[in-house]
């Protein structure tokens, strides 16, 4: 932000969820917060998304925080709200250093009330040979959130029908995941930023039907030229096919086109 | 934030006046809009008048009547739907008009970028083949010429063989097209500036995986490219 290195940072309070931004400008730690309630719309993101953006260092810099809470002040000791009973799922978002991709994903939609969102899958849009997506049947503006860390490559329209899209690939590029997030009616910070570095199961933006499709999320995860969600990758929260007891769960494993063959949503 | 405001107006549904009667209509038209009618310059940033979309030839069969629309809005006359089976498009905004056919649909409208989708072609429902042309523009060309402007484009799908690049006209202007960049789906892609301001069409599938979208996105592309024009805006002084 203005420049300097940022650590965004998403969570749970025990009053209400809230999201603010740690950005060292030297030696200064200064913190940018909003706190958002249960019923945070676009609207809300966006407003913090401008302020975030637009926000101008002074000329004056203040007591730095390790100055106030003492040398070993750390960026992540803010992920320590939490409560025994909320959901707590502090992240630290944009990432300072490039963490190993985990092995494990996460589906990239919430459960609604414990119940998961039906994919439709076998589009042969998404069938060339042997690659595969997920269509995620999760409404409009439901948040869509990284399944894996991973760094921006592409955010923004993309012509050929993907509508608004976020490309996550690995740090510094080459080989390796990327992963998609397609359809979105809004992208939302730290995602709007080629080269942020993004945690996994940070919101990066909204469920759309951008692109001239219905309503849903298509998602991907591609190794080399392939679109897949199973190749490799065991996604948590997804739930359908598999061929075998213990094999990773995915939605479409034969080629042909299937209605509600799984469900996503954890 | 200008939002575009514009009117589909489909064959079936379009004017139940007889020509004379609309001719009649026209020129109260013209009167009132060189009645209320401020000036208005080129450029993007500029306040426009309303895009407006008609689509009946029977309406707008008169060059002189298809230049002379609302305000100082001038649509050429390639942008006037003259055929059964196709709509006008008419982008304020954007500085452009162009036709396409009826069975189509202008969708995801926003500073910079629209998009016109094809029918279903199949019956996944989420995900249906379909084609489309989206069509944005991509701000001052700066300093750089069309094919460096390409060639920043198209770098990241250097690796895709093969590229191909050929010139055409669009709008009256030299235009590149280059074919065989897949991303989602293969691709034709068409670009041009005009008033140093760089317009991306992009044509898809052209893509041989999806053999039923080729008449589809043929039809596009032809009437498409054929009746695109850049918009002008003159003085009703």
């Amino acid at each position: 932000m203005d420049g300097a290195e940022a650590v965004y940072i998403r969570g749970r309070s025990p009053l209400t969820e809230y999201q603010y931004t740690n950005i060292r400008q030297g030696r200064v730690v200064w913190f940018a917060w909003a706190n958002f309630g249960d019923s945070a719309d676009t609207q809300d993101f966006e407003i913090y998304n401008h302020m975030a953006a637009s926000l101008k260092f002074g000329d004056q810099s203040p007591i730095s925080l390790q100055d106030i809470y003492g040398s070993d002040f750390r960026p992540n000791g803010l992920n320590s709200f939490s409560s025994g009973s909320a959901k707590s799922h502090h992240l630290a978002a944009l990432l300072p250093q490039r963490p190993q991709i985990a092995s494990n994903w996460w589906s990239p939609v919430l459960n609604s009330y414990g119940n998961q969102w039906p994919i439709t899958c076998g589009s042969a849009m998404h069938r060339n040979g042997s690659y595969y997506a997920a269509d995620v049947g999760a409404p409009e503006n439901w948040q869509v959130r990284t399944a894996n860390v991973g760094q921006v490559e592409f955010t923004g329209w993309n012509p050929s029908g993907y509508g608004n899209l976020v490309k996550m690939g690995p740090y510094g590029g080459g080989v390796g995941y990327r992963h998609y997030y397609a359809h979105l009616i809004g992208i939302t910070w730290p995602a709007t930023q080629v080269g942020n570095y993004i945690d996994r199961d940070v919101v990066i933006g909204w469920v759309g039907g951008t692109g001239g499709v219905p309503v849903h999320l298509h998602f991907h995860v591609q190794d080399g030229q392939y679109e897949s969600i199973s190749n490799g990758v065991t996604l948590v929260g997804m739930y359908g096919f598999r061929d075998n007891p213990g094999d990773p769960y995915y939605p479409c494993n034969d080629g042909v086109s299937h209605y509600n063959c799984a469900w996503m949503g954890r | 934030m200008n939002f575009i405001q514009y009117r589909q107006v489909r064959e079936e549904k379009a004017y139940t006046c007889s020509r004379n009667l609309f001719l009649v209509c026209a020129l109260l038209i013209g009167v009132f809009s060189i009645g209320c009618a401020t000036f208005r310059g080129p450029g993007p940033a500029t306040q426009v008048p309303s895009a407006s979309v008609y689509s009946s030839p029977q309406v707008l069969g008169e060059p002189m009547e298809a230049t002379l629309v609302e305000g100082a809005l001038r649509v050429p006359i390639r942008c006037t739907a003259r055929e059964e089976g196709l709509v006008s498009f008419v982008n304020s905004d954007d500085g452009y008009c162009l036709l396409y056919p009826a069975r189509f649909r202008v969708g995801d409208i926003r500073p910079g970028i629209a998009n016109i989708y094809g029918p279903p072609l199949d019956q996944h429902a989420l995900q249906p083949i379909a084609t489309g042309v989206s069509i944005l523009v991509l701000g001052s060309a700066a300093d750089r010429t069309l094919v460096q402007i390409v060639d920043e484009h198209v770098k990241p799908y250097a690796d895709q063989s093969p590229l191909t690049r050929t010139t055409a006209k669009l709008g009256g202007e030299l235009a590149v097209v280059v074919e065989g960049v897949t991303d989602r789906v293969g691709s034709r892609q068409i670009f041009v500036i005009h008033n140093g301001i760089v317009y991306h069409l992009t044509f898809y599938p052209v893509d041989e995986a999806y053999p039923q979208a080729a008449s589809d996105v043929e039809d596009l592309w032809k009437i498409v490219v054929a009746s695109f024009s850049f918009l002008s805006f003159e003085s009703n002084r």
